[in-house]
């Protein structure tokens, strides 16, 4: 894993001139009611390490309230992806003893109010992400543990404050938590308060942790960028439980409340928590298939069951080819997927042959398998819905289909028999998080890669003149795929424009995009615009879509020095394709929704 | 002035934290004679002096560090103290 040093990262800061490396760019302005000098570098650095090239606003200091208020300030005028709202339990103190003190509910009242004007005001001014420091929760007790008992010590009044700052970001989609406590608490408050930095420098910690405040911000920005893993490969003996199944047996691994086998069911637990979250667990191990199932089936203390993993691959082939064809499967990127293997020379192969998948190093005893895990930290998400909690049925569902398909010699009688459904519909409150948690998902079908949050997305919503935004569903007879698409269609005078387009990679090869290219020709003829324009900007991922228009009769019309191409095409030109998908009945927002 | 082992591992930090290996340090030395020793530097070489020499400083004496060799002293005085301790 890398390493988090303050002093080499400050170095790797000093390197970075301009974006040479041609690197995607993210714009994050930093506001701070202490100093954040040494925060801004380290941020750049760290990101930098990421190949994301950062654009940084950096306010003076302790200025929030003129940069927010003030409709013109320079802050607004960067127009900013990302604000850290970086404030610090020790200004908070300040306010606290110098009057706080006397009214304990009005004080909390009056900080938790400053905050939510602060997040308010941004959002009247600019869409952007707010990411919002929670307050680390100061260590004195001035009466031993009898301070937990007093609601006016100020340790207490911190932590309940944080409470309610927690639950007004719940409703706030656009506001993302900086968990300052946890990350302080983690590393060791010990360590980590150190007054000294505050009094000299106002800073609000050592700068020795001031690498991992950053990663705990970074990685948030980097799940805004698609960066999230998704799928966690997992080795079975010594990994799942202790042991060797094909020499030990089904009674003689080490698995259950017993003894050393403890430590693998709370391995479990863990994985099986991911899993509901969405995170896909596949299987991959060195092993004959039906042994490597056994404890699966008929092992009482397992906690992962066959239905948790949505792929599972056992046999004696080099996992290195496991891996890619559980990628396959998945269709995924290899560089959302990490392998836990507790072999040393697995892991060396994996990594050597293939460099984009996350392999880290695993401890030595499994009963730190939990904690090493979550300190990596790798499944960071923007949001999470209900659908997450399905994904794995998805995958798994996805695995008939397949061997359904096998048995049609014609592809077109393999799609009839899926029976499917799909809607194309305007979007609505109820599916807002899940459109905007596939435009942060989706890299490959992807053709413009415009990264909107929800509140963008719900301004496309309200803007019944100019704008078309729809979501797709998929269901068919093995079941329902949920939200599979975002097509966002801006109408400028006659024109039709496809400003986003993009797909998940689970419904690809079914007729899905002739469906909606019909959708979007129908849609164009009611605007009554004459043309569809659509723009393909190339990634590093999206390769798989470069020729999409083209493929639809579509012309070229530009292609800017960027890459980035034009395609045009008459709606009376457009052909209507065949497709085995019936279009389902909208549903009105919001009858029938809970 | 401290001992010689003492400077040459400081000389080495400054080096470090001012990506520079020709630094050569005296005790009358102070910031202006180091090009980019400026008040963030500052913090960045307490916090490599501290870590190398597994020390503490106060906070006063990190405000009033004038030149070189009231760091080094520091730095001495600090390291002796915690061998008598043992």
């Amino acid at each position: 894993m890398e390493e988090l040093n303050y002093l080499q990262l400050i170095k790797e800061f000093r390197k970075i001139k301009d974006n040479f490396q041609g690197y995607p760019e993210v714009k994050i302005a930093i506001l701070g009611d202490n100093s954040t000098q040494q925060l801004t570098q380290v941020l750049k650095a760290y990101l930098h390490r990421n190949k994301i090239f950062v654009r940084v606003y950096e306010a003076d200091f302790d200025v929030l309230d003129q940069e927010i208020y003030d409709a013109g300030s320079g802050f607004y005028q960067f127009a900013p992806e990302y604000v850290v709202l970086f404030t610090s339990v020790q200004r908070l103190r300040e306010d606290f003893y110098r009057g706080g003190q006397g009214d304990v509910e009005g004080f909390k009242e009056k900080a938790l109010g400053r905050l939510k004007s602060f997040w308010d005001k941004i959002n009247q001014n600019i869409s952007c992400r707010i990411i919002q420091n929670i307050y680390v929760v100061p260590t004195e007790r001035i009466l031993g543990n009898y301070t937990a008992k007093l609601n006016d010590a100020f340790s207490n009044i911190v932590q309940s404050l944080n409470q309610q700052l927690k639950e007004e970001a719940k409703d706030r989609n656009n506001i993302f938590l900086n968990d300052m406590e946890y990350l302080a608490s983690w590393i060791g408050k010990k360590h980590f308060n150190d007054e000294k930095f505050w009094i000299h420098a106002k800073m609000i910690c050592s700068p020795d942790d001031l690498p991992q405040i950053i990663q705990n911000i970074a990685q948030i920005i980097l799940a805004g960028a698609g960066r999230s893993k998704k799928c966690l490969v997992l080795d079975l003996d010594q990994t799942l439980w202790g042991g060797t199944i094909g020499d030990d047996g089904l009674e003689g691994i080490e698995l259950g409340e017993q003894g050393a086998g403890e430590a693998f069911v709370l391995f479990q637990r863990y994985l099986r928590d991911l899993k509901n979250r969405g995170i896909i667990l596949a299987v991959c191990s060195k092993n004959n298939h039906e042994t490597a199932r056994e404890p699966f089936l008929k092992h009482s203390d397992m906690v992962l069951r066959e239905e948790d993993i949505s792929v599972f691959v056992a046999n004696w082939d080099h996992k290195v080819d496991n891996i890619r064809l559980i990628a396959n499967v998945l269709n995924i990127g290899m560089d959302a997927m990490v392998f836990l293997d507790d072999s040393a020379f697995e892991r060396n192969q994996v990594r050597a042959m293939l460099p984009a998948i996350c392999v880290p190093e695993m401890p030595e005893d499994p009963a730190q398998y939990v904690n090493f895990l979550n300190s990596l930290n790798l499944f960071e998400t923007l949001s999470s819905s209900r659908e997450d909690q399905t994904r794995t049925r998805f995958y798994r569902e996805e695995i008939l289909r397949e061997k359904e398909k096998q048995t049609f010699s014609d592809i077109k009688d393999y799609l009839k028999s899926l029976q499917m459904k799909a809607s194309f519909a305007r979007f609505d409150p109820f599916h807002l998080p899940r459109v905007a948690q596939l435009i942060q998902r989706s890299n490959q079908f992807n053709l413009t890669t415009r990264r909107y949050n929800e509140k963008e997305c719900e301004s496309f919503m309200n803007n019944v003149e100019d704008c078309e935004p729809f979501y797709v569903t998929l269901e068919d007879k093995f079941g329902d795929h949920g939200l599979i698409g975002v097509i966002i269609l801006k109408i400028e005078t006659e024109t039709m424009v496809i400003d986003q387009w993009l797909m998940s990679c689970r419904v690809l090869q079914r007729g899905v995009e002739q469906f909606c290219m019909n959708q979007v020709a129908t849609c164009a003829r009611r605007r009554d615009c004459r043309a569809i324009e659509g723009r393909y900007i190339p990634t590093a991922k999206n390769k798989m879509v470069a020729n999409f228009y083209a493929t639809f009769g579509f012309e070229k019309i530009r292609e800017n020095k960027d890459g980035e191409v034009s395609f045009r095409l008459g709606v009376l030109d457009y052909a209507p394709r065949e497709t085995f998908i019936d279009l389902a009945k909208e549903e009105p927002w919001p009858a029938g929704r809970s | 002035m401290a001992g010689r082992q003492i400077i040459e591992e400081l000389n080495e930090v400054f080096c470090d934290v001012f990506d520079d290996p020709q630094i050569k340090i005296f005790e009358a030395m102070t910031a202006k004679d180091i090009d980019g020793w400026d008040s963030l530097n500052h913090i960045n070489l307490i916090v490599a002096v501290e870590k190398r020499f597994r020390i503490k400083f106060t906070t006063k004496e990190i405000m009033s560090f004038e030149n070189v060799g009231q760091f080094a002293n520091a730095v001495e005085s600090k390291l002796s103290h915690m061998a008598q301790k043992g």
